[in-house]
């Protein structure tokens, strides 16, 4: 690249419009031996560019990362583990409770009346059936009318007093 | 998501998250520590990857957030208490070595004398070479924030540098 190519270039990267190939070319360019003295005073940002990309991790640090997340996983397993037992259990549990005291039946359900067996088969136990409920009837009336009968009565002892 | 997909897709990214913490929180084992952090935390939530479109820029920011919670629930050292960090060069006098230290110390001051959102901006595209795309995405910012940011940085760096270099000649 020419001195006037450099220039341009480093013009551009001051105003933030390279792009990260441009970049590149200038890194490499500050990282050789012939800068042209023009440029010096921007040869130390490149380098101290370049500098901070060498900070690094211990080459451990990969191996720890993976064994602690082989741990994760293990204990993970773990934990599924246990929960797929907790369930199994319960499982376990509801079913034996089914199996050993299964369901007693309802009396509702099992006995039902035969209401037809009531009902008079002929007109004659029908007439007798009316007969014997109206004379039901009537008696109970009759015993009503001498109850009235009497508290009247009283009443009108009662009365008698304050004349 | 199975342990050697892991491996392949998600622990490359390491190093550029122990960078952006170590920057952060300006202290190696505690960076160290956050990256350890991240990878659970990505590991354990490894069914959510699949709608991931960039995993390392879910990673940044994950990282990200983790030490800015840090940040806030701890007292820090401020940042000038930090080691310098070493940079091995190779064929050079001890005289260099120690110029090119001291040169580089002052570029770290400089970056350092940046507004934060600035300096983040810079460090992820020119130290760590994330796309545009994926600094909106780390940081949560639109694209005009970017690059509007990344200008000023740059700008600020240069002007700083061009001091430098006259008050040494």
């Amino acid at each position: 690249m020419t001195t006037q190519d450099i220039q341009k270039l480093l013009d551009k990267y001051f105003e933030g419009e390279t792009s990260l190939e441009e970049e590149a070319s200038l890194k490499r360019y500050f990282q050789g031996k012939d800068v042209d003295p023009s440029f010096r005073a921007f040869q130390p940002l490149f380098q101290f560019l370049e500098s901070e990309r060498e900070a690094s991790l211990s080459p451990s640090f990969e191996t720890r990362i993976l064994t602690q997340i082989q741990a994760e996983n293990r204990l993970r397993m773990r934990r599924i583990t246990i929960y797929i037992a907790r369930v199994a259990a319960i499982a376990v549990m509801i079913i034996g409770i089914v199996v050993l005291f299964p369901k007693q039946p309802h009396m509702n359900d099992s006995i039902a009346i035969n209401w037809a067996q009531y009902e008079p088969q002929t007109d004659e136990e029908a007439m007798a059936e009316t007969t014997a409920a109206l004379q039901l009837l009537a008696s109970k009336l009759n015993g009503s009318a001498r109850t009235a009968t009497k508290e009247l009565d009283q009443i009108k002892r009662s009365a008698s007093v304050f004349k | 998501m199975n342990t050697q997909e892991f491996q392949i897709q998600v622990l490359p990214v390491k190093d550029k998250l122990f960078r952006l913490a170590f920057r952060m929180t300006g202290n190696a084992l505690e960076a160290e520590d956050l990256v350890q952090e991240v990878f659970l935390k990505v590991w354990n939530g490894r069914m959510e990857l699949e709608s991931v479109q960039n995993i390392e820029a879910w990673c940044m920011r994950i990282a990200k957030n983790l030490a800015i919670d840090r940040l806030r629930s701890k007292h820090w050292q401020t940042r000038t208490d930090e080691e310098p960090i070493i940079v091995e060069t190779h064929e050079a006098s001890p005289y260099t070595i120690t110029e090119q230290q001291d040169t580089l110390e002052h570029i770290r001051q400089i970056m350092h004398q940046l507004p934060e959102k600035h300096r983040q901006v810079m460090e992820l595209r020119d130290i760590e070479e994330l796309s545009y795309e994926e600094i909106c995405e780390v940081l949560s910012m639109t694209m005009a924030q970017v690059k509007t940011n990344l200008h000023r940085a740059r700008q600020a760096v240069r002007e700083a540098l061009i001091k430098l270099n006259v008050s040494k000649n």
